[in-house]
């Protein structure tokens, strides 16, 4: 069997370019007998852990290198740079530190262009040398094909400037150049042809300069050649037919027959002798063997890197000093327990350092807790997520704020005794201060020890639809047509989907036909999954040693900040320790309300929250501690239990208002276990049912087995928690509870494989008498529970972790509601739109102040209002096409005496103007006190200001503009904006109504209609038939425990909102409405769902718009007749 | 190569080797044989003018056209033309490109 080893293969992590993944391309070449697979992508190493992956995993070894721009007297030409291996990591480092300089900020007053057709990633050529020269002999080696400037040089028939070039490149970088021989076939004398590939080979015959034969391998096989093409389009943002595409399909992973045949075709054809084929092909394999990497040596694959002791603040050995710091925290976090209680405490402390000193990972730990206590040293509220809270480390060492004890959750959940690669420890913090936090950790540990972690955005099926649109020259509006109703499926199944899904109905019919749309189905299915471009990481930060930029490339992320080339996936195997620091909105939230409390209280914080004038968690100065307040908060829990979750973090949508309202919380586990069994696992293992027929009593508890019933108690004996299983497992089968999370985990894939094991085991068990602790019949009960359970279950920590800024914001809307919304308004936190949290504000009575642009400001602030009520002021910053210097010209600027006064000195835009006028934003500029509906005045007045010609600011007479008076000015009898045009304008310019809703301007056709208002739906009785109608303010296919799509839309009429269910055959009726209509109406039946819950299960769907346009016109001709 | 004129929609009789290269053609009435080594190439089409189905792994043949760059010499006159011809089934190839 022939031999060859491709040494240039693009995988689909060069975007737009490449076509196969690095698993799929090792896989071929390891199939066609290989014993080496090369990755060499475009500006990068992308796939090169993944590709790296794949050859241990196929036996073969790997060869990493990457496609760079190198610049030259201002020309751009190409060369694949290859690192060497075998050299203790010498070759890995310069080929990242050189990919790293080819990405740095460096370019001046370059022009970026659009479409990733356009590299913007280059390195100097003379800079190659600095990088790739070791002390001896190069650490990679460069090839130079057809794209190098010596290969344009050849194509262009330049032999002595191209032999010119060859020999400075070999000067550079002695015994590092090799020429390469690309032969694609393409059109006689073109670039990639037969004859430009001869010409190569014999200049480097002449020179004595190694040649090595590649296939520049973009793509598997000749048909992935087809979806090149479409990468090609994306790439250069034009449809096919616009730009140049690739010569032929030539470029793919051609077998070792096929490469030997090129060799002799191509040394035939520059008249060399027969055996100068067999040096080419053996070079190739010379060149190749140079460059195996060794996974150990070269990368040190999957072993730990780690910051420096001292960079953590550790001066001592790091096990005592963790071990120290537990110790004295222990009286902090539990001052109450001794004794007995204290001794166990203890036990889990030695049990928990014993295994994480056994896996080394005392550092990591100790690195965490240093973070977290940099974070919170800025000030900016921290929060543990995950797993990590069942650790009682992270909860002494303040990482977590979630008492594992208290809950009952298990450190062997988080951190087996099987597992080798560092465990995740996720922290949420404010969104608004992530990226100063980022900055804080790179200057704190150093900028060559920390880089951000990237993620590969890959194709799913709305923008592979839309690529495939623009390659095919689909008009603008019929993309957008197609895209609006993709919702949620992989691309490679849109043909599948189209005769399945109703909203896919319409293009369902137009495929069969227009032909260009059938071939879009097609071209869309090829992109599935392909990566598009990378971007920076939600929330990971990697921490390394110093030398981790030898390890990890880096470019720059959209903040500024450098990001790695490796995403989630790489940074076990590269042992990278990855910090999960996540933006969580609602953080800052909760902490814009605690400094609005403090702001607008002060030390009365406490009573005006109605709490105990003594609260220990509320400062003198009236600062409160949210990580301190009571978890038994009874008005919290019947704040809950109205369903009124509107703005609680992650109970405020409509199936979980749905589960609240049957479930009917009163205790903070029982929020732990409404956030667990709100997930896909416990819904489709049905444990909803039966936890809220045993909380209210009407199924009879149950614990399966009396030793059982301590740790099912959370759960009223239903087994929810990967926790429950781990304990049951422990007491049924003998096994520690480490040992138990491994059967979990087995029984998660196949849950079969353990029974005999699990009956076995447990038969076996005896007490010291030698009685049977489980009998047959109990085994079976056991065992039917476990198997229902399968992978159904939800791990506690994550839900108990979850559940605190649940609590959390809960007890701010509970207790402090206008400083909580004003938080909301701030910072967005939910699901639905801020519009629909002011209705919510409306509802609860409090007073939303109008825009003013002396009293508004670029936030949303509590104000006192006379008589001692709070209210929010609305701020000036969603106004639409305000700017920033706009803004702070207006805030810097006031008071503001007159409409006049403020025009000339904010210097507002005419439109702005006019939209500040009609938001009624000026209303209090005009000290008239008498005439009180006086917009329409001040718009006309405005409209002329703007017509007019702003004078100089200059010539303005300081002292003057006070004395203007707009009274004077402002026509009394100019027409009032009817309440229809004050509701437009707000929504159009502020995204939200400040006076009126959006349902007033259809007010009568609902009237006719019946339309049933959504707060008065609780008064409807279940299973009678209604109408609503809305603007849709939130869409869900939540997990269901049939597995079957449902929709839930919601809509908000200004009363409230109303949830409704669309099963299959409603989805049918409404086809293209689902997705792509903004204001409906929905005929269904009401379904309540618990006392104060209910919910419309629907039958058909209309357009409000549409809806209204007929009802107007018949009405028309109505009158007309 | 000086010039290159395309002529579109013109066919030319071909007969090959065993391999399929080509040997002899007759293209506008005058008759030709190759005169040295034929060059194959691989040339690309605009397969979406004609939005063809695309399914994934049922599109191999679309994109590419066999092609045979052949120097030829006229009979008749004894003329030097450079021709690119593309492989079709049967006798009647088109002839994409010409070259003098």
């Amino acid at each position: 069997m022939a031999q060859f080893t491709h040494l240039h293969v693009a995988s689909a992590f060069s975007a737009h370019y490449g076509t196969a993944r690095p698993e799929t391309l090792v896989a071929a070449a390891d199939a066609a007998g290989a014993s080496a697979a090369a990755i060499t992508d475009r500006d990068g190493i992308y796939g090169a852990v993944r590709h790296i992956r794949a050859c241990i995993e196929a036996g073969v070894d790997p060869i990493v290198g990457a496609d760079l721009q190198v610049r030259h007297e201002d020309e751009l030409s190409e060369v694949t740079v290859l690192a060497h291996g075998h050299n203790h990591g010498a070759g890995w480092a310069s080929l990242v530190r050189l990919v790293s300089t080819a990405h740095s900020p460096r370019r001046r007053g370059q022009r970026k262009l659009n479409g990733t057709a356009h590299r913007s990633a280059w390195v100097e050529k003379k800079h190659l040398e600095g990088f790739l020269m070791g002390e001896e002999s190069p650490t990679a080696t460069v090839l130079l094909g057809p794209r190098s400037d010596v290969g344009q040089a050849v194509l262009s028939g330049e032999r002595i400037r191209a032999r010119g070039l060859l020999e400075e490149w070999k000067k550079l970088l002695p015994g590092g150049v090799a020429v390469e021989i690309v032969c694609h076939q393409t059109r006689p004398g073109s670039a990639g042809s037969l004859k430009h590939a001869a010409d190569m080979l014999q200049l480097a015959s002449v020179t004595e300069t190694p040649a090595v034969l590649t296939n520049a391998v973009r793509y598997l096989s000749p048909d992935d050649a087809l979806t090149g093409d479409v990468l090609d389009s994306a790439a250069t943002l034009l449809p096919l037919g616009k730009f140049q595409p690739q010569p032929n399909g030539q470029a793919w992973l051609k077998p070792p027959e096929v490469m030997h045949r090129l060799a002799y075709e191509v040394t035939e054809y520059a008249g060399l002798r027969r055996d100068s084929a067999v040096d080419l092909l053996s070079t190739t394999e010379q060149v190749a063997e140079r460059c195996l990497l060794d996974p150990e040596s070269d990368v040190q694959w999957r072993k730990p890197k780690v910051p420096e002791l001292e960079v953590i603040g550790v001066e001592d050995d790091p096990t005592r000093v963790l071990s120290q710091r537990c110790e004295v925290a222990l009286g902090e976090r539990y001052p109450d327990v001794n004794g007995q209680g204290l001794a166990a405490l203890r036990d889990r402390l030695q049990m928990e350092l014993g295994t994480i000193t056994c896996f080394g990972f005392q550092t990591y730990f100790l690195a965490v807790a240093d973070v977290v206590s940099l974070i919170r040293g800025m000030d900016v509220r921290v929060q543990a997520r995950g797993s990590g809270a069942g650790s009682l480390v992270n909860y002494l060492l303040r990482v977590s704020n979630v008492d594992p004890v208290e809950h009952d959750l298990l450190f062997e959940r988080f951190l087996g005794n099987k597992r080798s690669t560092l465990p995740d420890i996720d922290i949420d913090t404010e969104s608004a201060r992530r990226h100063d936090v980022y900055r804080k950790i790179f200057d704190h540990y150093g900028h060559h020890r920390v880089t951000l972690l990237s993620m590969q955005n890959a194709y799913r099926a709305r923008g592979a639809a839309r690529d495939a649109g623009l390659a095919l020259g689909l008009e603008e509006s019929q993309i957008d047509q197609i895209a609006e109703n993709i919702w949620r499926f992989n691309a490679r199944d849109f043909r599948e989907v189209l005769s399945e899904k109703p909203e896919l109905r319409d293009l369902a019919e137009l495929v069969h036909t227009e032909p260009r749309l059938d071939t879009l189905v097609d071209l869309t299915e090829r992109l599935d999954r392909l990566p598009r471009h990378i971007s920076m990481h939600p929330c990971g930060v990697i921490l390394g040693d110093s030398d981790l930029l030898s390890i990890t490339p880096t470019q720059p992320s959209g903040i500024g900040l450098p990001m790695s080339q490796f995403d989630k996936d790489d940074i076990d195997d590269m042992g990278l320790l990855k910090l999960d620091v996540l933006g969580v909105r609602m953080q800052s939230t909760m902490a814009y309300a605690v400094n609005e409390i403090i702001r607008i209280n002060g030390p009365s914080a406490a009573v005006e929250g109605g709490l105990p004038v003594d609260a220990p968690y509320v400062s003198a100065e009236g600062k409160i501690d949210l990580d301190e307040i009571p978890k038994n908060d009874e008005p919290t829990f019947a704040a809950i239990r109205t369903t009124h979750t509107l703005g609680m973090f992650q109970i405020e949508s409509p199936g979980q208002r749905e589960l609240l309202g049957k479930l009917q919380p009163d205790r903070y586990s029982d929020l732990i276990a409404d956030i667990s069994l709100f997930r896909p696992g416990p819904m489709k293992g049905n444990m909803v049912t039966p936890f809220v027929e045993r909380k209210h009593g009407y199924q009879r508890m149950d614990y399966l087995h009396p030793r059982f019933a301590p740790f099912l108690q959370d759960a009223y004996g239903v087994v929810i928690y990967h926790e429950h299983v781990l304990r049951i497992l422990h007491e049924t089968m003998g096994v520690s509870l480490a040992e138990a999370d491994e059967i979990r985990r087995s029984m998660e894939r196949d849950v079969e494989s353990i029974e005999a094991g699990f009956r076995a085991r447990t038969a076996a068990r005896t007490d010291h008498q030698g009685r049977r602790l489980f009998s047959d019949r109990q085994i079976e009960k056991i065992w039917q529970t476990l198997k229902g359970f399968g992978s159904f279950g939800f791990c506690k920590a994550h839900g108990a972790a979850f559940a605190l800024p649940t609590y959390q914001s809960s007890w701010l809307k509970t207790h402090y509601p206008v400083e909580f919304l004003a938080g909301i308004f701030e910072h967005d936190p939910g699901m639905y739109p801020r519009r629909l949290l002011m209705a919510e504000a409306r509802r609860m009575g409090i007073t939303l102040l109008p825009l003013d642009v002396n009293a508004s400001t670029d936030v949303y602030h509590v104000e006192r209002l006379n008589g001692g009520k709070k209210g929010i002021r609305l701020s000036l910053r969603d106004v639409k096409g305000i700017t920033g210097a706009e803004l702070r010209r207006i805030v810097e600027g006031r008071p503001f005496e007159s409409i006049t006064d403020f025009y000339h000195r904010a210097r507002p835009s005419r439109p702005l103007m006019r939209n500040l006028a009609a938001l009624g934003a000026l209303d209090s500029l005009t000290t008239d006190e008498e005439n009180s509906t006086k917009r329409g005045g001040i718009i006309a007045h405005v409209r002329q200001l703007t017509a007019a010609s702003r004078r100089d600011p200059a010539e303005e007479v300081p002292g003057q503009l006070s004395l203007f008076d707009d009274r004077a000015l402002i026509d009394p009898a100019a027409p009032e904006p009817t309440p229809q045009e004050r509701v437009g304008a707000s929504l159009d310019l502020l995204a939200a109504e400040t006076e009126g809703h959006v349902m007033d301007l259809y007010r009568l056709m609902l009237d006719d209609l019946g339309v049933t208002a959504a707060e008065d739906l609780l008064t409807v009785r279940n299973n009678s038939e209604v109408l609503v109608a809305g603007i849709r303010v939130a869409t869900q296919t939540p997990p269901m425990r049939s597995g079957k799509r449902v929709v839930f839309i919601s809509l908000d009429d200004g009363t409230g909102c109303s949830d409704a269910t669309f099963f299959t055959d409603a989805q049918e009726q409404a086809g293209p409405l689902l997705f792509g209509t903004k204001l409906m109406i929905i005929k269904g039946r009401t379904r309540r769902t618990g006392d104060r819950g209910i919910s419309i299960q629907a039958e058909d769907a209309w357009d409000l718009k549409q809806m209204w346009t007929e009802w107007s016109s018949q009405r028309a001709s109505g009158v007309r007749a | 190569m000086t010039s290159s004129a395309s002529v579109e929609h013109d066919t030319a009789t071909v007969w090959t080797t065993a391999a399929g290269a080509p040997e002899r053609l007759v293209w506008g009435g005058r008759r030709f044989v190759v005169v040295t080594k034929p060059i194959p190439w691989v040339d690309r089409t605009a397969w979406w003018e004609s939005s063809p189905r695309v399914p994934v792994g049922g599109a191999s043949q679309l994109l590419e056209q066999a092609m045979w760059q052949v120097q030829a010499k006229a009979l008749d006159t004894g003329e030097l033309l450079i021709v690119d011809l593309a492989v079709t089934e049967g006798q009647h190839w088109p002839i994409t490109a010409v070259f003098d």
